[in-house]
């Protein structure tokens, strides 16, 4: 990557999300949204929503290349997917080069998609079997009516080069090709009708190191070349590193932070980032490995937790006003909470489960509760135990009333650090959505608001 | 020689166990989770049926599978992947083997996922006293839980070493033009350096060294001379072998013969040609 640094700031946004929003309905189906019971009404049907992306803002600098990271299912390619309006949106603004894509519609968003390609993650499945890569490459061209029948041959030809293949294999069908070689086809095709954006879905996530490293440089030198801006889509956090000026991490459906590539991984805000970045494994056996790893599975999107939709996994949870319980002692119930919501233990014993569990029980309203819920625990009734525990500890917590929204100073890099942690309240210079970053950096734009 | 039905019976799972890549696709998804597992222990150990299903449930909760007499009537579906993968690595240690071979097992895994999955097979390594033949492409996850290491380059085993020596005494330029090609999480790479070229078929693999023909190193003698690995590590060291004449070891006289052109040294181009070259 060229130093896209120092130039970024004055550049106008080429791409500006605004409180996008892509919910799929799960009642399709005879018996969709149907719950089954053993009592009286036995059958009951209440379809719900599968709240895949909520309310993400962004904007995409011309010429830079966005990475985006979380874990399989955070909704990252439904970003993307809902971004090109390959989905529709639930609710929400895509400004592409200031024109607002969720509003068009047939041929206007045709002719748009000129302007916008995609890669796709599986090279195999991409390219149809039964064309040769030359029609493949000639394909969209043709779609927007781009030159005529030699003009499109000659401009195919000249962009196998490009790629790295040898214009030769014009005439070669996509099985004749290597994964990373197909992959170079890919990138012909979206490059033929001459785009401004791409949005790269796990391009590099099929191939091998080595070929990997092939295609990563050859995306970055047509970048240089064409003026390209990417929008990156990895669960490599190494590659994203590498290919990426600023990064964007997700957690089930929301952006968790946002800031310059450096940044993010020398100065991460969000315990969620940190605990990514602390999870990645380093090509070096002297390295001193992954520390602390987060316990559980991400929770279902259909009912995402209230507040930050990471709390019920963040190592560092913030105390309600009402209890003051040393950290120690703070992090002893609810780990308790988790370990009792997710039974990782059987024992009922009392003693044992204290032992286990706690240095010692905390005093004061928050000791009776804990006592409380072990009395629950000790005849069996675990579902009073969570819900008791989970209600006085867990939902009263700021974390699980607010929303939060915050920009911090950033160390490193020059553009803003979004980071959506009520821990970063105290050194945050503004708060507000992602989108409203935009304003002038000390504009405290809206409050903090608690869930709509 | 053990005849296949010895080999099925004595061998494999009690002996030797295997973990695959896609737990999905390793388990049967019309049976439940808990009768896979208990059908394998109650073929391997000879036990009654109440006793493989409890040994069964036993085996889900030392992987970490919460209340497991509940998920053991489970189907496969209903488990996340990295659960599929703990009930996979339990149907592994299940009998107790001696050698389990896993074969990418984490590959298909998220990576906050894959350290659980590795935190645990190193615990249970430890507690069952189990070797590993850990087959993976992924050099983070073998700095990570390997003692030694095997480079396989086109079908050859091309270099070993104990891990850290692979990493910081890289001996063959496979093993170290891999390690280049890396982005690294913890510090920012600018400039990528990929292995020229594509892996030949092994149809017809190249004559001498079946590097040679994308080795930034290589000469007429790698043409001609096919190299065993041998151990080139001093008396008294750790054992560190590699199949490259380069070193003095092999006595084919490198040093005398003349560098060839090959796809890392910029000449010949087999199809592919790297826009970025030159760099």
């Amino acid at each position: 990557m060229s130093g896209v640094g120092s130039r970024r700031d004055e550049e106008e946004s080429l791409l500006e999300v605004r409180n996008l929003c892509k919910y799929f309905n799960n009642d399709g189906g005879l018996l969709g949204g149907m719950t089954f019971d053993q009592e009286f009404p036995f059958v009951e049907r209440n379809p719900s929503k599968v709240r895949a992306v909520e309310d993400v803002s962004f904007d995409i600098k011309k010429g830079e290349t966005l990475g985006l990271v979380g874990e399989s299912g955070c909704g990252k390619s439904t970003l993307a997917r809902t971004v090109l309006r390959l989905l529709e949106p639930s609710s929400g603004s895509v400004y592409f080069k200031g024109e607002d894509l969720a509003t068009i519609s047939g041929e206007p968003l045709r002719r748009k998609r000129q302007d916008m390609q995609m890669i796709f993650q599986d090279p195999q499945s991409s390219l149809d079997p039964r064309m040769k890569v030359g029609p493949i490459v000639e394909e969209p061209m043709e779609a927007h009516g781009m030159l005529d029948e030699e003009g499109r041959e000659a401009r195919a030809k000249e962009l196998l080069e490009k790629v790295g293949l040898d214009p030769q294999h014009y005439n070669r069908y996509p099985h004749a090709f290597s994964g990373g070689q197909r992959q170079r086809v890919n990138l012909a095709r979206a490059l033929s009708v001459n785009p401004y954006f791409i949005v790269c879905d796990e391009p590099v996530s099929a191939l091998d190191v080595s070929i990997q490293a092939q295609v990563l440089n050859t995306m970055q030198d047509l970048q240089d070349e064409f003026d390209l801006t990417y929008l990156f889509i990895a669960h490599d956090l190494s590659v994203i590193r590498h290919i990426s000026d600023r990064v964007a991490v997700m957690y089930l459906g929301q952006m968790v932070e946002l800031a310059d590539k450096e940044e993010l991984f020398e100065n991460p805000q969000h315990p969620y980032t940190q605990a990514l970045l602390d999870a990645i494994p380093v090509p070096d056996p002297r390295s001193e490995g992954r520390t602390a790893l987060l316990t559980g599975d991400v929770p279902s999107p259909i009912d995402p937790p209230s507040g930050c939709r990471f709390r019920t996994r963040c190592p560092v949870l913030i105390q309600p006003d009402e209890f003051d319980m040393s950290d120690a002692e703070w992090s002893d119930v609810i780990e308790f909470q988790r370990a009792v919501k997710r039974r990782e233990f059987e024992t009922t014993d009392r003693r044992e489960i204290q032992q286990q569990y706690f240095d010692s029980i905390p005093t004061g309203d928050a000791g009776t509760l804990v006592e409380d819920a072990l009395s629950h625990i000790a005849d069996e009734e675990w579902k009073d135990a969570e819900a008791l525990l989970t209600t006085s500890f867990a939902d009263a917590s700021v974390c699980a009333t607010d929303n939060p929204a915050y920009e911090v100073p950033s160390e490193h890099g020059d553009s803003r650090h979004y980071a959506a942690c009520h821990r970063v309240r105290e050194s945050a210079v503004a708060t507000g959505a992602a989108a409203d970053l935009d304003a002038p950096v000390g504009d405290a734009v809206g409050e903090v608001g608690a869930n709509d | 020689m053990l005849s296949e039905e010895e080999m099925r019976k004595q061998i494999r799972g009690r002996e030797i166990a295997i973990i695959f890549q896609d737990p999905m696709e390793s388990l049967n998804p019309v049976f439940t989770v808990g009768g896979q597992l208990r059908e394998f222990i109650e073929i391997n150990r000879d036990l009654s049926e109440e006793e493989a299903k409890e040994e069964a449930i036993e085996m889900l909760r030392e992987v970490g599978i919460p209340a497991p007499e509940s998920r053991y009537d489970e189907y496969p579906h209903q488990f996340s992947g990295g659960m599929r993968q703990r009930v996979l690595i339990a149907m592994a240690l299940a009998c107790q083997p001696d050698l389990i071979i896993a074969d990418e097992p984490t590959t298909a895994l998220d990576v906050t996922v894959e350290g659980q999955i590795l935190e645990m097979v190193t615990d249970l390594q430890e507690k069952y006293e189990t070797s590993f033949i850990w087959v993976t492409h992924d050099m983070s996850v073998v700095a990570e839980i390997c003692d030694r290491v095997n480079v396989m380059y086109l079908g050859e085993i091309i270099e070993h070493a104990e891990v850290d020596d692979l990493f910081y005494e890289t001996k063959h330029p496979y093993t170290q033009a891999l390690l280049d090609s890396m982005p690294r999480p913890d510090r920012t790479v600018h400039e990528l350096n990929p292995i020229k070229g594509v892996m030949p078929e092994a149809i017809d693999p190249p004559s001498g060294c079946r590097f040679h023909s994308r080795c930034p190193h290589a000469r007429e003698v790698c043409r001609e001379v096919h190299p065993e690995p041998r151990n080139l590590a001093e008396d008294g060291e750790r054992p560190h072998s590699a199949a490259c004449v380069m070193y003095d070891a092999f006595e084919v006289g490198y040093e005398e013969s003349r560098p060839i052109e090959t796809e890392a040294s910029g000449g010949f181009s087999a199809g592919l040609t790297e826009t970025g070259d030159g760099e």
